[in-house]
């Protein structure tokens, strides 16, 4: 596993995961703006596209991604050393209270005209507005259980943590925390 | 016992803020791939209402079923003698309409909600 510092400024990080040649920042954008896998996606998805935000035209869904994603890009490249990253990512759990060690975050698109954003980026938080990007997702339904393509983002969250633990990252307690 | 940065930091990834470049140059691109990509979706949609495949657009156009596809993922810079080809073959008027997408106006929009002072905006669900 590795980590590539985002904006050059070590408060952005991405993993870049054993066997690829991308980290996932980069692979998750270029998923939200490839027409083949969000076409496909979104027909095998339809189901939830409909119950969950009341669309049924697949295209339409594949044009508010793509407009999506690329607002959150143009976002990502405005931010500057005065930015606040913690005002970006959110606890990942919404009834979370407690600062932890390594906690859960996500990050939403930008999306308000019609419907909130499915578009998501999962993170660790390890420092005050210090963020490590786990991955993301096109989330429809409104846990992430209920779908495997959600669920995975949480397994790979947990690998990441389990991963920064092996090297011996400080402050073991707050970590145990986050997994209990 | 070692802080999360250092780790990072032993296992480094490319250059530092080597993202923050390529994505500024795919943004610039992003002036008229957004006409591409918007043409592909509904190019794509026609298909679907028409049941054509690629094939069938392809051979309607007069040209290769990899062509077809390459049109498709919004990614190339068509002519206006394309544009055509593939409104005649579709049957449909593709420019008509075309929305505008401005990620540079939404950029700014969002970043104020989000990265300055003031009220964080709502978050709900995961």
């Amino acid at each position: 596993m590795r980590f590539r510092d985002i904006l050059g400024d070590e408060r952005l990080w991405a993993v870049v995961y054993d066997g690829e040649k991308e980290d996932i920042l980069s692979q998750t954008f270029s998923r939200w703006m490839d027409l083949d896998a969000l076409f496909d996606f979104f027909e095998k998805n339809a189901a939830d596209l409909a119950s969950y935000f009341r669309i049924t035209d697949i295209s339409q869904a594949v044009f508010e991604t793509v407009e999506d994603a690329v607002s959150l890009k143009a976002l990502l490249l405005e931010v500057g050393p005065d930015a606040h990253l913690d005002r970006f990512f959110r606890p990942l759990e919404n009834s979370r209270i407690n600062e932890m060690v390594l906690s859960r975050e996500k990050a939403k698109g930008s999306r308000r005209s019609r419907h909130a954003s499915w578009l998501r980026l999962y993170a660790l938080k390890f420092e005050p507005d210090t963020y490590l990007i786990t991955g993301g997702a096109i989330k429809l339904t409104r846990t992430m259980e209920e779908r495997e393509h959600t669920r995975k983002e949480l397994t790979r969250m947990e690998q990441v943590r389990d991963f920064l633990l092996e090297q011996g990252v400080a402050d073991l307690d707050g970590f145990k925390d986050t997994l209990s | 016992m070692k802080r999360t940065i250092d780790v990072l930091k032993e296992h480094p990834y490319g250059e530092p803020g080597g993202w923050k470049r390529q994505a500024q140059a795919e943004m610039e691109d992003w002036s008229w791939k957004q006409y591409s990509y918007m043409i592909a979706i509904k190019a794509r949609s026609q298909m679907a209402r028409r049941q054509m495949t690629q094939k069938q657009l392809a051979e309607a156009m007069g040209c290769s079923q990899q062509y077809v596809s390459l049109l498709l993922r919004g990614s190339m810079n068509m002519t206006l003698e394309t544009i055509a080809r593939l409104e005649n073959a579709l049957q449909f008027k593709l420019l008509d309409g075309l929305l505008k997408m401005d990620p540079q106006y939404r950029a700014s929009d969002t970043s104020a909600r989000y990265l300055s002072e003031g009220p964080a905006p709502g978050y709900g669900g995961e």
